[in-house]
């Protein structure tokens, strides 16, 4: 999960103005995304190929997305944040119950886009092979999530993740890590929308960068002395708390 | 210890020898890092030289290609100073995506002869100059 989720809620709680906290979260989602696709792209686990071809479709939504923020008031901006964060809720809730369901047969389209692949797995030790399926609902479903990362600033890995799980078939560490590449582009493709709208301050992006990255290795690191259901129920406590939060002033007129 | 990784083969790898994974990977992680580095360095030089990490202006309205010559050209001239340091952090972190979606329509395009992927990494690449040069 990107910080977006949890930036934005701080940011405005302290009276800064949404638009300029989504704009200044959309390019913090490009660091954190780009840095860990880094590492997961060079394991050998990421898809390129379906990053490659979802992109195409998130990339076009986000501008939508990150168009319509401009045009949008503050109140829908706030409500739209609180379900969107509900929604990810959900998606946390329910992904450790997603069993991973390998693809028998692969239809046509997703043959033709050659959406397949194996890696490593170190935990198994062995080479897990795999096929996609229903690119064709994965990219409609992707144009949608795009809309989202772009109108609110965020990088919707939880949205895009169970996409790729559950219409896609890809396994579990595939669909995470491949999410983490799309992110990366969509959130540029709204970001330079937020930049020639005036709406990117280096005083707020600047420091906020560099302590999203830093936060986000040093995250990285506690996280696997953590015990996975202990860090899940944190986020799932925390992602009601602030969905609620974010709907409550949007209700009230912020 | 760790076992050796028994690399895949993916799709996207070259049966040539050049893995199109490590090219993805070194390109992001050398945007962000150097990104980082020219953030970090331009708040501690702006603190030392006026108290605060980032003094508070705007970019106004322009487009990441307009930023990205205007803060290459500023360091290019040897006007260095943190808020162009910052600036041209900033560039470099948003121009690190695009970098990395022009090193995959190369690697399609040259080495793996792809023309599926040439077409779809190109449209990325379109809509992507598009975005970049929106105003």
């Amino acid at each position: 999960m990107g910080g977006g989720v949890v930036l934005i809620p701080a940011l405005t709680f302290f009276g800064l103005p949404i638009k300029e906290v989504i704009a200044v979260s959309i390019v913090s989602v490009v660091a954190t995304s780009s840095g860990s696709a880094a590492a997961y792209v060079r394991d050998h686990i990421t898809n390129l190929k379906v990053g490659m071809f979802l992109e195409m479709f998130t990339m076009v939504g986000a501008i939508v997305g990150a168009k319509l923020s401009l045009a949008a008031g503050q109140q829908f901006l706030f409500i739209a944040f609180g379900l969107v964060l509900f929604a990810c809720w959900a998606a946390l809730l329910i992904q450790p119950d997603i069993e991973y369901v390998a693809t028998v047969k692969q239809d046509g389209f997703t043959r033709w886009l050659e959406l397949e692949g194996s890696y490593y797995d170190y935990a198994a030790d062995c080479t897990i092979e795999y096929k996609a399926r229903r690119a064709h609902w994965g990219a409609a479903l992707m144009f949608w999530v795009g809309v989202i990362a772009g109108l609110l600033g965020i990088g919707a890995g939880a949205l895009k993740v169970l996409i790729h799980d559950l219409v896609m078939g890809l396994p579990p560490k595939v669909s995470t890590t491949t999410s983490n590449l799309i992110i990366g582009v969509t959130a540029l493709a709204g970001a330079s929308v937020y930049l020639a709208a005036g709406l990117i301050r280096p005083a707020l992006a600047a420091p906020i960068v560099v302590g999203i990255v830093i936060g986000a290795l040093i995250g990285t690191r506690t996280l696997v002395r953590l015990q996975n259901r202990a860090v899940r129920r944190f986020f799932l406590a925390i992602l009601a708390l602030l969905a609620t939060e974010m709907i409550y002033r949007g209700l009230k007129g912020i | 210890m760790r076992p050796e990784p028994k690399v895949a083969q993916n799709p996207a790898e070259s049966t040539a020898g050049i893995d199109m994974n490590l090219i993805v990977g070194y390109v992001l992680a050398v945007g962000v890092a150097s990104s980082i580095a020219l953030l970090t360095i331009g708040m501690a030089w702006n603190k030392l030289q006026i108290g605060h990490l980032v003094t508070d202006y705007e970019l106004g309205h322009t487009n990441i290609l307009q930023f990205v010559i205007r803060e290459s050209r500023e360091v290019w001239h040897g006007h260095l100073q943190p808020r162009v340091l910052i600036n041209f952090g900033i560039a470099v972190l948003m121009m690190t995506p695009f970098a990395r979606v022009l090193a995959s329509t190369v690697y399609f395009a040259v080495e793996e002869c792809n023309l599926k992927y040439t077409l779809f990494t190109t449209f990325v690449l379109l809509t992507l100059s598009y975005s970049l040069l929106l105003q």
